[in-house]
Protein backbone atom coordinates (compact mmCIF):
# COMPACT_ATOMS: atom_id res chain seq x y z
CA UNK A 1 0.00 0.00 0.00
CA UNK A 2 1.58 3.97 -0.78
CA UNK A 3 0.70 5.88 2.34
CA UNK A 4 0.92 9.61 1.95
CA UNK A 5 1.61 11.16 6.06
CA UNK A 6 0.63 14.45 6.16
CA UNK A 7 2.12 16.25 9.16
CA UNK A 8 5.62 15.03 11.11
CA UNK A 9 4.72 15.82 14.67
CA UNK A 10 4.99 12.90 17.31
CA UNK A 11 1.82 10.99 15.54
CA UNK A 12 2.97 11.40 12.03
CA UNK A 13 6.86 10.55 12.99
CA UNK A 14 5.43 7.10 14.71
CA UNK A 15 2.42 6.54 12.27
CA UNK A 16 5.48 6.94 9.13
CA UNK A 17 8.11 4.12 11.18
CA UNK A 18 5.11 1.94 11.65
CA UNK A 19 3.56 1.56 8.32
CA UNK A 20 7.74 1.41 6.83
CA UNK A 21 7.98 -1.20 9.74
CA UNK A 22 4.78 -3.52 7.89
CA UNK A 23 6.50 -2.67 4.49
CA UNK A 24 4.29 -0.06 3.27
CA UNK A 25 5.66 2.54 1.20
CA UNK A 26 5.32 5.87 2.92
CA UNK A 27 6.33 9.58 1.86
CA UNK A 28 5.54 12.33 5.17
CA UNK A 29 5.05 15.46 4.27
CA UNK A 30 6.50 18.33 7.04
CA UNK A 31 6.64 21.85 6.07
CA UNK A 32 9.05 22.46 9.14
CA UNK A 33 12.49 22.34 7.56
CA UNK A 34 14.41 21.66 10.32
CA UNK A 35 11.48 18.52 11.39
CA UNK A 36 11.52 16.74 8.06
CA UNK A 37 15.52 17.13 8.49
CA UNK A 38 15.79 15.91 11.80
CA UNK A 39 12.72 12.63 10.97
CA UNK A 40 14.68 12.12 8.06
CA UNK A 41 17.80 11.63 9.57
CA UNK A 42 16.24 8.88 11.69
CA UNK A 43 14.17 7.03 9.25
CA UNK A 44 15.50 8.08 6.14
CA UNK A 45 14.55 9.49 2.93
CA UNK A 46 10.47 9.47 3.27
CA UNK A 47 10.20 12.89 4.12
CA UNK A 48 9.15 15.70 1.90
CA UNK A 49 9.85 19.30 3.61
CA UNK A 50 6.51 20.34 2.24
CA UNK A 51 3.08 22.06 3.20
CA UNK A 52 0.90 19.30 2.56
CA UNK A 53 -1.93 21.44 1.92
CA UNK A 54 -0.92 22.99 -1.07
CA UNK A 55 -2.35 21.00 -3.87
CA UNK A 56 1.09 21.20 -5.75
CA UNK A 57 2.80 19.68 -2.42
CA UNK A 58 0.57 16.55 -2.61
CA UNK A 59 1.12 16.43 -6.36
CA UNK A 60 4.80 15.88 -5.67
CA UNK A 61 4.16 13.50 -3.07
CA UNK A 62 2.59 11.17 -5.79
CA UNK A 63 -1.46 11.54 -4.41
CA UNK A 64 -2.13 10.60 -7.89
CA UNK A 65 -1.45 6.88 -6.89
CA UNK A 66 -1.78 7.24 -3.20
CA UNK A 67 -3.85 4.43 -2.06
CA UNK A 68 -4.41 6.37 1.52
CA UNK A 69 -3.86 10.07 2.50
CA UNK A 70 -3.53 10.75 6.41
CA UNK A 71 -3.51 13.91 7.75
CA UNK A 72 -2.47 13.95 11.10
CA UNK A 73 -1.20 17.51 11.67
CA UNK A 74 -2.05 19.59 15.05
CA UNK A 75 -4.67 21.77 13.14
CA UNK A 76 -8.05 20.73 12.07
CA UNK A 77 -8.20 23.31 9.33
CA UNK A 78 -5.01 21.73 7.90
CA UNK A 79 -6.17 18.24 8.11
CA UNK A 80 -9.81 19.27 6.49
CA UNK A 81 -7.51 20.57 3.39
CA UNK A 82 -5.62 17.99 2.74
CA UNK A 83 -8.03 15.05 3.14
CA UNK A 84 -10.36 17.17 0.63
CA UNK A 85 -7.54 18.33 -2.04
CA UNK A 86 -6.71 14.22 -1.97
CA UNK A 87 -10.21 13.17 -2.25
CA UNK A 88 -11.19 15.76 -4.60
CA UNK A 89 -8.32 17.10 -6.64
CA UNK A 90 -6.41 13.55 -7.24
CA UNK A 91 -8.90 10.74 -5.88
CA UNK A 92 -7.56 9.32 -3.23
CA UNK A 93 -9.71 6.42 -2.25
CA UNK A 94 -9.19 6.43 1.50
CA UNK A 95 -8.91 9.78 3.74
CA UNK A 96 -8.10 9.65 7.24
CA UNK A 97 -8.08 13.21 10.02
CA UNK A 98 -6.92 13.47 12.86
CA UNK A 99 -9.14 15.61 14.83
CA UNK A 100 -8.50 17.42 17.90
CA UNK A 101 -11.44 19.45 18.30
CA UNK A 102 -14.24 16.26 18.70
CA UNK A 103 -16.98 18.88 17.77
CA UNK A 104 -15.39 18.79 14.47
CA UNK A 105 -16.25 15.16 13.92
CA UNK A 106 -19.49 15.09 12.06
CA UNK A 107 -18.33 18.02 10.10
CA UNK A 108 -15.43 16.12 8.83
CA UNK A 109 -17.61 13.00 8.27
CA UNK A 110 -20.22 15.47 6.61
CA UNK A 111 -17.30 16.70 4.36
CA UNK A 112 -16.23 13.45 2.96
CA UNK A 113 -13.29 12.42 5.12
CA UNK A 114 -13.73 8.80 5.28
CA UNK A 115 -12.06 8.13 8.51
CA UNK A 116 -12.01 10.50 11.71
CA UNK A 117 -9.33 9.68 14.67
CA UNK A 118 -9.91 12.00 17.11
CA UNK A 119 -7.59 11.87 20.48
CA UNK A 120 -9.50 13.83 22.33
CA UNK A 121 -12.49 12.13 21.94
CA UNK A 122 -10.64 8.59 22.61
CA UNK A 123 -9.05 9.85 25.92
CA UNK A 124 -12.20 11.79 26.63
CA UNK A 125 -14.01 7.82 26.45
CA UNK A 126 -11.31 6.48 28.31
CA UNK A 127 -11.29 8.75 31.27
CA UNK A 128 -15.29 8.24 31.33
CA UNK A 129 -14.74 4.89 31.20
CA UNK A 130 -12.62 4.78 34.02
CA UNK A 131 -14.27 7.14 36.23
CA UNK A 132 -15.85 4.33 37.92
CA UNK A 133 -19.59 3.91 37.79
CA UNK A 134 -18.51 1.00 39.11
CA UNK A 135 -16.01 1.31 41.73
CA UNK A 136 -15.83 2.32 44.96
CA UNK A 137 -14.98 6.47 45.51
CA UNK A 138 -13.32 7.05 48.19
CA UNK A 139 -14.87 10.20 50.09
CA UNK A 140 -12.72 10.68 53.52
CA UNK A 141 -10.68 9.15 55.68
CA UNK A 142 -11.99 9.30 59.02
CA UNK A 143 -9.54 10.40 61.72
CA UNK A 144 -9.69 7.44 64.01
CA UNK A 145 -7.71 4.52 63.05
CA UNK A 146 -8.24 3.16 59.77
CA UNK A 147 -12.49 3.89 59.05
CA UNK A 148 -13.40 5.70 55.91
CA UNK A 149 -16.15 6.91 54.10
CA UNK A 150 -16.90 5.29 50.61
CA UNK A 151 -19.52 5.82 47.91
CA UNK A 152 -20.48 3.34 45.53
CA UNK A 153 -22.47 4.00 43.08
CA UNK A 154 -25.29 1.04 42.17
CA UNK A 155 -25.67 0.38 38.79
CA UNK A 156 -29.01 -2.07 37.75
CA UNK A 157 -26.89 -4.73 37.33
CA UNK A 158 -25.37 -4.94 41.19
CA UNK A 159 -26.53 -7.75 43.01
CA UNK A 160 -27.35 -5.11 46.09
CA UNK A 161 -30.67 -4.37 43.36
CA UNK A 162 -34.03 -5.74 44.43
CA UNK A 163 -32.88 -6.46 48.25
CA UNK A 164 -33.70 -4.76 51.53
CA UNK A 165 -30.91 -3.32 52.73
CA UNK A 166 -31.46 -5.65 55.84
CA UNK A 167 -30.70 -8.38 53.65
CA UNK A 168 -27.20 -7.28 52.79
CA UNK A 169 -24.49 -9.52 53.57
CA UNK A 170 -22.22 -6.04 55.19
CA UNK A 171 -18.56 -6.93 56.60
CA UNK A 172 -17.93 -6.70 60.15
CA UNK A 173 -18.18 -3.22 61.15
CA UNK A 174 -19.23 -1.77 58.23
CA UNK A 175 -22.70 0.38 57.91
CA UNK A 176 -24.66 1.49 55.75
CA UNK A 177 -26.18 5.04 56.46
CA UNK A 178 -26.92 7.05 54.12
CA UNK A 179 -27.95 6.72 50.25
CA UNK A 180 -28.34 9.99 47.79
CA UNK A 181 -31.93 9.15 45.09
CA UNK A 182 -32.64 11.62 42.81
CA UNK A 183 -30.16 14.30 44.46
CA UNK A 184 -31.34 14.01 48.01
CA UNK A 185 -29.70 12.03 50.80
CA UNK A 186 -31.71 9.63 52.70
CA UNK A 187 -31.17 7.52 55.60
CA UNK A 188 -30.77 3.61 55.09
CA UNK A 189 -33.39 1.52 56.90
CA UNK A 190 -33.13 -2.19 57.42
CA UNK A 191 -36.27 -2.15 55.20
CA UNK A 192 -34.91 0.55 52.14
CA UNK A 193 -34.70 -1.56 48.68
CA UNK A 194 -31.71 -0.19 46.52
CA UNK A 195 -32.38 0.89 42.88
CA UNK A 196 -29.75 0.94 39.87
CA UNK A 197 -28.45 4.91 40.12
CA UNK A 198 -28.32 5.14 44.26
CA UNK A 199 -25.41 6.25 45.56
CA UNK A 200 -25.19 4.47 49.22
CA UNK A 201 -22.59 5.68 51.71
CA UNK A 202 -20.52 3.57 53.88
CA UNK A 203 -18.34 3.58 57.01
CA UNK A 204 -16.32 1.01 56.81
CA UNK A 205 -12.50 -0.19 57.59
CA UNK A 206 -9.94 -0.29 54.70
CA UNK A 207 -9.49 -4.25 54.75
CA UNK A 208 -13.48 -4.38 54.29
CA UNK A 209 -13.59 -3.09 50.46
CA UNK A 210 -13.16 -6.00 48.84
CA UNK A 211 -16.40 -7.93 50.68
CA UNK A 212 -18.01 -4.29 50.49
CA UNK A 213 -17.09 -4.22 46.43
CA UNK A 214 -18.84 -7.85 46.45
CA UNK A 215 -21.95 -6.89 47.85
CA UNK A 216 -22.71 -3.52 46.47
CA UNK A 217 -21.39 -3.53 43.22
CA UNK A 218 -20.48 -7.49 41.91
CA UNK A 219 -17.26 -9.12 40.91
CA UNK A 220 -14.36 -8.15 38.88
CA UNK A 221 -15.27 -9.75 35.97
CA UNK A 222 -18.89 -9.07 35.97
CA UNK A 223 -18.02 -5.08 35.97
CA UNK A 224 -15.42 -5.05 33.70
CA UNK A 225 -18.15 -6.63 30.84
CA UNK A 226 -20.70 -3.91 31.64
CA UNK B 1 55.93 10.21 9.83
CA UNK B 2 56.98 8.73 6.47
CA UNK B 3 56.71 5.23 7.85
CA UNK B 4 53.24 5.55 8.74
CA UNK B 5 50.97 2.64 6.27
CA UNK B 6 49.00 3.74 3.98
CA UNK B 7 45.50 3.15 4.42
CA UNK B 8 44.50 0.07 2.75
CA UNK B 9 42.28 0.81 -0.72
CA UNK B 10 40.51 -2.58 -1.41
CA UNK B 11 37.78 -1.20 -3.01
CA UNK B 12 36.32 2.61 -4.14
CA UNK B 13 32.96 3.21 -4.99
CA UNK B 14 32.73 6.39 -7.32
CA UNK B 15 29.58 7.99 -7.61
CA UNK B 16 28.81 9.14 -11.01
CA UNK B 17 25.99 11.82 -12.06
CA UNK B 18 26.31 12.39 -15.78
CA UNK B 19 28.03 15.69 -15.19
CA UNK B 20 31.36 16.55 -16.99
CA UNK B 21 32.47 16.05 -13.27
CA UNK B 22 32.42 11.74 -14.00
CA UNK B 23 35.30 12.27 -16.21
CA UNK B 24 37.36 13.79 -13.25
CA UNK B 25 36.20 11.57 -11.42
CA UNK B 26 36.73 8.27 -13.10
CA UNK B 27 40.71 9.85 -13.65
CA UNK B 28 41.66 10.27 -10.03
CA UNK B 29 39.98 7.26 -8.99
CA UNK B 30 41.80 4.88 -11.28
CA UNK B 31 44.97 6.47 -10.46
CA UNK B 32 44.66 6.05 -6.96
CA UNK B 33 42.87 2.74 -7.26
CA UNK B 34 45.51 1.13 -10.27
CA UNK B 35 48.56 0.77 -8.01
CA UNK B 36 46.55 -0.15 -5.15
CA UNK B 37 44.73 -3.33 -7.33
CA UNK B 38 41.60 -1.45 -5.49
CA UNK B 39 38.34 -3.11 -6.87
CA UNK B 40 36.64 -0.06 -8.77
CA UNK B 41 32.97 0.30 -8.40
CA UNK B 42 30.99 2.94 -10.50
CA UNK B 43 27.53 3.76 -9.05
CA UNK B 44 24.93 5.92 -11.27
CA UNK B 45 21.67 6.82 -9.06
CA UNK B 46 18.32 7.84 -10.70
CA UNK B 47 16.00 9.89 -8.84
CA UNK B 48 12.82 8.86 -8.55
CA UNK B 49 10.12 10.98 -7.55
CA UNK B 50 7.27 10.34 -5.57
CA UNK B 51 4.63 9.99 -8.64
CA UNK B 52 6.13 6.98 -9.89
CA UNK B 53 6.60 3.75 -7.57
CA UNK B 54 10.34 2.94 -7.35
CA UNK B 55 9.58 -0.66 -8.93
CA UNK B 56 7.87 0.53 -12.09
CA UNK B 57 10.04 0.90 -15.31
CA UNK B 58 11.11 4.04 -16.23
CA UNK B 59 12.38 3.51 -19.68
CA UNK B 60 13.76 6.16 -21.01
CA UNK B 61 15.47 7.35 -17.84
CA UNK B 62 17.17 3.90 -17.10
CA UNK B 63 18.31 4.22 -20.88
CA UNK B 64 20.12 7.53 -20.39
CA UNK B 65 21.48 6.33 -16.98
CA UNK B 66 22.83 3.16 -18.96
CA UNK B 67 24.82 5.70 -20.87
CA UNK B 68 26.30 7.41 -18.05
CA UNK B 69 28.07 4.49 -16.86
CA UNK B 70 29.36 3.07 -20.51
CA UNK B 71 31.09 6.33 -21.07
CA UNK B 72 32.70 6.17 -17.40
CA UNK B 73 33.55 2.26 -18.61
CA UNK B 74 35.01 3.23 -21.41
CA UNK B 75 37.18 6.13 -20.19
CA UNK B 76 38.19 4.09 -17.31
CA UNK B 77 39.22 0.94 -19.68
CA UNK B 78 40.95 3.76 -21.74
CA UNK B 79 43.36 4.53 -18.36
CA UNK B 80 43.78 0.75 -17.60
CA UNK B 81 41.11 -0.15 -14.86
CA UNK B 82 38.18 -1.93 -15.04
CA UNK B 83 34.65 -0.35 -13.69
CA UNK B 84 32.12 -2.33 -11.91
CA UNK B 85 29.08 -0.81 -12.93
CA UNK B 86 25.95 -0.42 -10.59
CA UNK B 87 22.92 1.64 -11.23
CA UNK B 88 19.99 2.43 -8.92
CA UNK B 89 16.93 3.73 -8.29
CA UNK B 90 16.25 5.81 -5.30
CA UNK B 91 13.69 8.25 -4.05
CA UNK B 92 17.11 10.36 -2.55
CA UNK B 93 20.35 10.23 -4.47
CA UNK B 94 22.67 10.93 -1.45
CA UNK B 95 20.97 8.49 0.96
CA UNK B 96 21.53 5.47 -1.80
CA UNK B 97 25.19 6.50 -2.25
CA UNK B 98 25.74 6.30 1.68
CA UNK B 99 23.55 2.78 1.66
CA UNK B 100 25.44 1.49 -1.67
CA UNK B 101 28.82 2.34 -0.36
CA UNK B 102 28.19 0.86 3.01
CA UNK B 103 26.78 -2.47 1.49
CA UNK B 104 29.91 -2.66 -0.38
CA UNK B 105 32.38 -1.58 2.11
CA UNK B 106 34.02 0.92 0.57
CA UNK B 107 37.17 2.39 1.58
CA UNK B 108 36.92 5.35 -0.48
CA UNK B 109 33.83 7.44 -1.78
CA UNK B 110 34.37 9.83 -4.83
CA UNK B 111 32.04 12.39 -5.96
CA UNK B 112 32.06 14.80 -8.83
CA UNK B 113 30.88 18.47 -7.61
CA UNK B 114 29.87 20.66 -10.52
CA UNK B 115 30.34 24.36 -9.75
CA UNK B 116 27.69 25.65 -10.34
CA UNK B 117 25.93 29.11 -9.02
CA UNK B 118 22.30 29.95 -8.26
CA UNK B 119 20.17 33.06 -9.44
CA UNK B 120 22.21 36.05 -7.64
CA UNK B 121 25.38 34.49 -7.53
CA UNK B 122 26.02 32.61 -5.14
CA UNK B 123 28.07 29.13 -5.38
CA UNK B 124 25.62 25.96 -5.17
CA UNK B 125 26.68 23.03 -3.37
CA UNK B 126 23.17 21.12 -3.71
CA UNK B 127 22.16 18.75 -1.06
CA UNK B 128 23.84 15.53 -2.30
CA UNK B 129 27.36 16.39 -1.30
CA UNK B 130 26.60 17.53 2.06
CA UNK B 131 24.55 14.84 2.95
CA UNK B 132 27.05 12.03 2.16
CA UNK B 133 29.55 14.08 4.11
CA UNK B 134 27.44 13.48 7.04
CA UNK B 135 27.15 10.35 6.49
CA UNK B 136 29.11 8.29 4.89
CA UNK B 137 30.91 5.59 6.60
CA UNK B 138 34.13 5.65 4.52
CA UNK B 139 36.37 8.23 3.24
CA UNK B 140 34.75 10.73 1.10
CA UNK B 141 36.87 12.46 -1.45
CA UNK B 142 35.03 15.15 -3.30
CA UNK B 143 36.21 16.66 -7.18
CA UNK B 144 35.07 19.81 -7.65
CA UNK B 145 34.89 20.67 -11.16
CA UNK B 146 37.49 23.74 -11.75
CA UNK B 147 35.48 27.30 -12.05
CA UNK B 148 34.89 28.08 -15.47
CA UNK B 149 36.61 30.70 -17.20
CA UNK B 150 35.27 34.57 -17.23
CA UNK B 151 32.99 35.08 -20.08
CA UNK B 152 33.06 31.32 -21.00
CA UNK C 1 -28.86 42.28 5.51
CA UNK C 2 -27.26 40.72 8.32
CA UNK C 3 -23.49 39.38 7.14
CA UNK C 4 -21.16 37.51 9.72
CA UNK C 5 -17.48 38.10 9.00
CA UNK C 6 -14.70 36.02 10.23
CA UNK C 7 -11.04 37.30 10.54
CA UNK C 8 -10.73 41.50 11.54
CA UNK C 9 -7.64 41.78 9.28
CA UNK C 10 -7.41 45.04 6.85
CA UNK C 11 -10.31 43.42 4.44
CA UNK C 12 -12.45 42.35 7.01
CA UNK C 13 -12.43 45.19 9.39
CA UNK C 14 -13.21 47.60 5.64
CA UNK C 15 -15.93 44.98 5.01
CA UNK C 16 -17.12 45.25 8.20
CA UNK C 17 -17.69 49.51 8.15
CA UNK C 18 -18.93 49.56 4.70
CA UNK C 19 -21.55 47.19 5.07
CA UNK C 20 -22.15 48.89 8.80
CA UNK C 21 -22.49 52.34 7.68
CA UNK C 22 -24.75 50.74 4.46
CA UNK C 23 -27.02 49.86 7.25
CA UNK C 24 -26.51 46.31 7.21
CA UNK C 25 -26.10 44.02 10.65
CA UNK C 26 -22.61 43.12 10.96
CA UNK C 27 -20.81 40.93 13.09
CA UNK C 28 -17.37 40.07 13.31
CA UNK C 29 -15.39 38.20 14.73
CA UNK C 30 -11.64 37.43 15.52
CA UNK C 31 -9.67 35.60 17.84
CA UNK C 32 -7.69 38.72 18.94
CA UNK C 33 -9.77 41.71 20.63
CA UNK C 34 -7.04 43.63 19.72
CA UNK C 35 -7.82 43.35 15.71
CA UNK C 36 -11.45 45.00 16.65
CA UNK C 37 -9.12 47.98 16.56
CA UNK C 38 -9.04 48.39 13.04
CA UNK C 39 -12.68 48.81 12.94
CA UNK C 40 -13.98 52.67 13.13
CA UNK C 41 -15.18 53.87 16.70
CA UNK C 42 -18.66 54.93 14.90
CA UNK C 43 -18.95 50.76 13.80
CA UNK C 44 -22.21 50.08 15.77
CA UNK C 45 -22.58 46.30 15.12
CA UNK C 46 -21.15 43.28 17.11
CA UNK C 47 -17.64 42.50 17.36
CA UNK C 48 -17.13 38.81 19.04
CA UNK C 49 -13.66 37.65 20.18
CA UNK C 50 -13.67 33.65 19.18
CA UNK C 51 -13.05 30.91 16.76
CA UNK C 52 -14.73 31.37 13.59
CA UNK C 53 -14.33 28.01 12.57
CA UNK C 54 -16.04 26.62 15.30
CA UNK C 55 -19.65 25.47 15.32
CA UNK C 56 -20.69 26.36 18.71
CA UNK C 57 -18.21 29.83 18.91
CA UNK C 58 -20.73 31.25 15.56
CA UNK C 59 -23.95 30.11 17.43
CA UNK C 60 -23.01 31.59 20.17
CA UNK C 61 -22.14 34.58 18.15
CA UNK C 62 -25.33 34.73 16.92
CA UNK C 63 -24.26 33.67 13.27
CA UNK C 64 -27.19 31.00 12.55
CA UNK C 65 -29.53 32.64 10.09
CA UNK C 66 -27.27 35.12 8.55
CA UNK C 67 -27.38 35.82 5.08
CA UNK C 68 -23.93 36.19 3.94
CA UNK C 69 -20.85 34.58 5.68
CA UNK C 70 -17.03 35.92 4.52
CA UNK C 71 -14.01 34.01 5.69
CA UNK C 72 -11.13 36.21 5.89
CA UNK C 73 -8.44 35.54 7.92
CA UNK C 74 -5.08 35.06 7.43
CA UNK C 75 -5.25 31.56 7.14
CA UNK C 76 -6.26 29.48 4.13
CA UNK C 77 -7.41 26.80 5.54
CA UNK C 78 -9.46 28.43 8.61
CA UNK C 79 -10.94 30.51 6.15
CA UNK C 80 -11.78 26.59 4.12
CA UNK C 81 -13.06 25.28 7.27
CA UNK C 82 -15.34 28.22 8.45
CA UNK C 83 -16.73 28.27 5.18
CA UNK C 84 -17.58 25.16 5.04
CA UNK C 85 -19.25 25.50 8.45
CA UNK C 86 -21.15 28.26 7.34
CA UNK C 87 -22.32 26.48 4.69
CA UNK C 88 -22.87 23.13 6.05
CA UNK C 89 -23.89 23.87 9.75
CA UNK C 90 -25.43 26.98 9.96
CA UNK C 91 -27.10 26.73 6.09
CA UNK C 92 -25.83 30.42 5.73
CA UNK C 93 -26.53 30.50 1.72
CA UNK C 94 -23.97 33.45 0.79
CA UNK C 95 -20.66 31.95 1.76
CA UNK C 96 -17.35 33.67 0.46
CA UNK C 97 -14.04 32.51 1.60
CA UNK C 98 -10.75 34.09 0.86
CA UNK C 99 -7.83 31.46 -0.02
CA UNK C 100 -4.73 33.05 -1.53
CA UNK C 101 -3.34 30.02 -3.14
CA UNK C 102 -4.47 30.07 -6.74
CA UNK C 103 -4.90 25.67 -6.81
CA UNK C 104 -6.77 26.07 -3.60
CA UNK C 105 -9.17 28.84 -4.70
CA UNK C 106 -10.24 26.60 -7.79
CA UNK C 107 -10.67 23.18 -5.94
CA UNK C 108 -13.29 24.50 -3.47
CA UNK C 109 -15.23 26.39 -6.07
CA UNK C 110 -15.80 23.40 -7.40
CA UNK C 111 -16.56 21.62 -3.87
CA UNK C 112 -19.20 24.65 -3.20
CA UNK C 113 -17.54 27.69 -1.63
CA UNK C 114 -17.52 30.49 -3.33
CA UNK C 115 -13.49 31.64 -3.48
CA UNK C 116 -11.65 34.84 -3.53
CA UNK C 117 -7.97 34.29 -4.64
CA UNK C 118 -5.57 37.46 -3.89
CA UNK C 119 -3.12 35.76 -5.57
CA UNK C 120 -4.77 36.04 -9.24
CA UNK C 121 -7.14 39.33 -8.42
CA UNK C 122 -3.70 41.27 -7.83
CA UNK C 123 -1.92 39.68 -10.81
CA UNK C 124 -4.87 40.08 -13.12
CA UNK C 125 -5.16 43.79 -12.00
CA UNK C 126 -1.35 44.44 -12.33
CA UNK C 127 -1.20 42.81 -16.12
CA UNK C 128 -4.63 44.93 -16.78
CA UNK C 129 -2.91 48.25 -15.67
CA UNK C 130 -0.06 47.40 -18.06
CA UNK C 131 -2.62 46.15 -21.06
CA UNK C 132 -2.25 42.55 -20.88
CA UNK C 133 -4.50 39.90 -20.71
CA UNK C 134 -5.33 38.23 -17.15
CA UNK C 135 -5.95 35.07 -16.18
CA UNK C 136 -9.24 35.19 -17.51
CA UNK C 137 -10.86 33.56 -14.15
CA UNK C 138 -13.26 35.81 -12.53
CA UNK C 139 -12.55 37.71 -9.06
CA UNK C 140 -14.54 35.30 -7.27
CA UNK C 141 -15.15 31.77 -8.23
CA UNK C 142 -18.73 30.93 -7.80
CA UNK C 143 -19.38 28.52 -6.23
CA UNK C 144 -20.76 25.62 -8.45
CA UNK C 145 -24.17 24.60 -7.78
CA UNK C 146 -25.16 21.37 -6.23
CA UNK C 147 -21.75 20.21 -6.25
CA UNK C 148 -22.05 18.36 -2.77
CA UNK C 149 -18.87 17.73 -0.85
CA UNK C 150 -19.41 14.59 -0.07
CA UNK C 151 -20.42 13.41 -3.60
CA UNK C 152 -18.15 15.20 -5.69
CA UNK C 153 -16.21 13.72 -8.18
CA UNK C 154 -14.72 17.13 -9.71
CA UNK C 155 -11.36 18.03 -10.82
CA UNK C 156 -9.19 14.30 -10.51
CA UNK C 157 -5.67 14.32 -11.99
CA UNK C 158 -2.78 16.23 -10.88
CA UNK C 159 -2.88 19.46 -9.90
CA UNK C 160 -2.53 22.30 -12.00
CA UNK C 161 -0.12 25.11 -12.40
CA UNK C 162 -1.58 28.43 -10.10
CA UNK C 163 -3.88 29.43 -13.19
CA UNK C 164 -2.72 33.85 -12.88
CA UNK C 165 0.82 33.22 -13.43
CA UNK C 166 2.22 30.20 -15.58
CA UNK C 167 -0.82 31.15 -17.92
CA UNK C 168 -0.33 34.48 -18.65
CA UNK C 169 2.66 35.59 -18.51
CA UNK C 170 2.95 32.89 -21.64
CA UNK C 171 0.40 34.64 -22.96
CA UNK C 172 2.07 38.11 -22.78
Amino acid sequence: MFVIVVGGGKVGYYLTRELIGAGHEVVLLEKTRARAVQISDEIGSVVLSRDGTEGSALAEAGANRADIVAAVTGDDEDNLVICQMAKHHFSVKRTIARVNNPKNELLFRHLGVDEIISPTRMILGAIEQDIPVHELLHLADLGSGDLELIEALLTDESPAIGRTSGELPMPEGCTLFAYIRDGKALQVRPETQFRGGDKVIVIGRRECEDALRGTLIGDEEETAAI
Amino acid sequence: MNDSPRPALRRIVLALNGAPTDRLVVSYAASLGKPAKAELVALHVVEIDWTLPLDGSVSGLTEEAQRVLDIAEADAEHLGVRLEPVLLKARNVGAAIVDEAASQEADLLVLGLPYRKKFGGDFVMGSTVPYVFKNAPCTVWVVREPMPQEGA
Amino acid sequence: MRAVIVGCGRVGASLAASLDRAGHHVLILDIATSAFDRLPTTFSGEAVRGDGTDEDTLVRAGAQGADAFFALTEGDNRNIMAAQVARESLEIGVVVAKINDPVRARAYADLGVATLCRTTLMTDTLLGFLGFTGSGDPPIHHAKEHAHPAEATTGSGPAEPAPGIARTVGEV
